[in-house]
């Protein structure tokens, strides 16, 4: 025999669960009736502070495997004026194109590439001890976006690329793959910033070997134009 | 004591520690092959460096001698390279293709001299060792070969060091991962020459310029062949392989008699 306050207990949570049930049915449904009436023409998310609200043609060397190609190719995006943050935008814009199932150069990574970008002013010259630059304290390693320019007039500028260790790890492994991938940045760096001569890889904030075992990444390269034409002989 | 080793690199005596010797091997049909005995320090390596481009005379080969081609399989032992398949690990294809190369090589006269024959002999090579097996070899060519599962076709590189003239060089010290760099001019001439055998083979072909180590380092005309995939074989098909192989050894044949086909001892072969 159950005791009576066993079955009042009983009814009592059964009438609980019940009530609860009907509750997040209706919450259920509510949300799904909310995102149902969000159109496609909403207004998108508001650009980050310091971006610029017109779009800009922006030169990507575009990479492709099939051909063995790296061709140069203009968009429309909005950059900000910060050098190094416009550089990162580039740059993740490039990864970001080689990321989708349907590049002729994909590649497959989480996440973002870049972890970090900056520049250093060249000849690269030791520290100053601390009474000079104490003296000197309105020069910045970073520089403005004017002083960038007179700067780099007078002796160009090293970019140093701070790659993400997962973006490393993850690129497909060949001299060619590997090759067209460091090509395409090169390129891409030379025809948006012709004031950087020189540029450095660095992968999470060290030096790596290889990117994927193949293509020397230790090294310091030139900043040129690395357009490759087709060389590809077909019989 | 490292700077001594280096004293008498400099002086093209191969030391206990650091020595490389020349061994025939009765197995592999008289194919030299080249073993490195311990591991050398970094002064030992840059004066093996100094020693091949300013001593030429250490490395002299006597004319009678037939003409070295160095391959280098790329990776082995625990560096399994690039996965081509799931179950193909790129060390396996590169030294299959070097194997398959040497055979169609020393039946048209050249000897051949391997960094290793099997991707367990590589367990303890490093690059920098490859590298001064090669720069002491003496060769006419020196190829360092590569297999890939991405880009269709054959692949050729030359290293990207800019060509300087290699009477411009004089007695400047050479940089170990820039003494390519007066020998760029012709191996950009050998590759010109493998693209068009091996495009003659009705095979695809590139010819590209690139930063590899294994390239930056070497004091002979040098380039990196990639088999990649073509069509629906992979770079381990033997028919592709024997394709490809038998157009780079008809290549080096041409090679031979080319006048950029120079040793390190500056001499016509």
């Amino acid at each position: 025999m159950i005791p009576r306050y066993q079955r009042i207990l009983f009814l009592a949570l059964m009438t609980l669960s019940v009530l609860m049930a009907g509750y997040l049915w209706r919450v259920h449904q509510r949300t799904i009736t909310r995102l149902n009436s969000i159109s496609n023409a909403a207004t998108p998310i508001e650009a980050p502070n310091g971006a610029t609200t017109q779009t800009e043609a922006v030169t990507f060397l575009m990479a492709d495997d099939a051909a063995g190609t790296i061709t140069p190719s203009d968009r429309q995006i909005a950059l900000p004026t910060e050098p190094t943050i416009r550089l990162r935008a580039i740059l993740e814009r490039l990864f970001s194109d080689y990321g989708q199932t349907d590049s002729p150069h994909p590649l497959k990574f989480d996440g973002t590439a870049i972890a970090d970008v900056f520049f250093l002013p060249l000849p690269l010259t030791p520290p100053k001890p601390p009474e000079a630059a104490g003296k000197n304290t309105e020069e910045k390693t970073t520089p403005s976006p004017t002083a960038f320019t007179d700067m780099a007039a007078r002796n160009g500028y090293m970019a140093v690329i701070n790659l993400r260790q997962s973006f490393a790890d993850a690129h497909p492994s060949g001299v060619e793959v590997e090759t067209l991938t460091v090509l395409s940045v090169l390129g891409t760096v030379h025809a948006n910033f012709p004031q950087v001569s020189r540029i450095r890889f660095l992968v999470d904030g060290k030096t790596r070997p290889t990117l994927a075992g193949h293509f020397s990444l230790d090294r310091v390269y030139p900043s040129s134009d690395t357009t490759l034409q087709s060389t590809k002989e077909t019989p | 004591m490292p700077w001594t080793r280096a004293f008498f690199l400099l002086l093209g005596i191969p030391t206990e520690e650091c020595g490389v010797f020349i061994a025939e091997n009765a197995h592999r049909w008289g194919s030299p092959t080249l073993h490195r005995q311990k591991k050398c320090s970094k002064p030992a390596l840059f004066a093996a460096a100094v020693a091949a481009v300013l001593l030429p005379a250490a490395r002299a080969q006597t004319p009678a001698q037939a003409p070295i081609i160095l391959l280098d399989a790329a990776h082995g032992g625990p560096d399994t390279g690039a996965r081509l398949t799931e179950k193909l690990p790129e060390r396996d294809v590169t030294i299959a293709f070097a194997n398959r190369l040497q055979s169609l090589l020393i039946v048209r006269g050249f000897k051949v001299v391997l960094t290793h024959t099997t991707p367990d002999d590589a367990a303890n090579l490093t690059g920098d060792g490859r590298v001064e097996l090669a720069n002491r070899s003496g060769a006419i060519a020196c190829l360092t070969l590569h297999a890939s599962g991405n880009a269709a076709g054959v692949h050729i590189f030359t290293s990207a060091l800019p060509e300087t003239e290699p009477a411009l060089q004089g007695s400047k010290p050479v940089l170990w991962n820039e003494a390519q760099a007066p020998w760029v001019t012709r191996s950009l001439r050998l590759a010109s020459e493998l693209q068009a055998a091996i495009s003659r083979s009705h095979t695809p072909v590139t010819n590209h310029r690139t930063w590899l180590a294994a390239l930056d380092s070497l004091t002979c005309p040098a380039v990196a062949i990639e088999l990649g995939p073509l069509d629906d074989a992979t770079a381990q098909d033997p028919t592709y392989q024997q394709r490809v192989a038998e157009a780079v050894a008809g290549a080096l044949l041409f090679w031979r008699g080319h006048p950029n086909a120079v040793t390190g001892a500056g001499a016509v072969r």
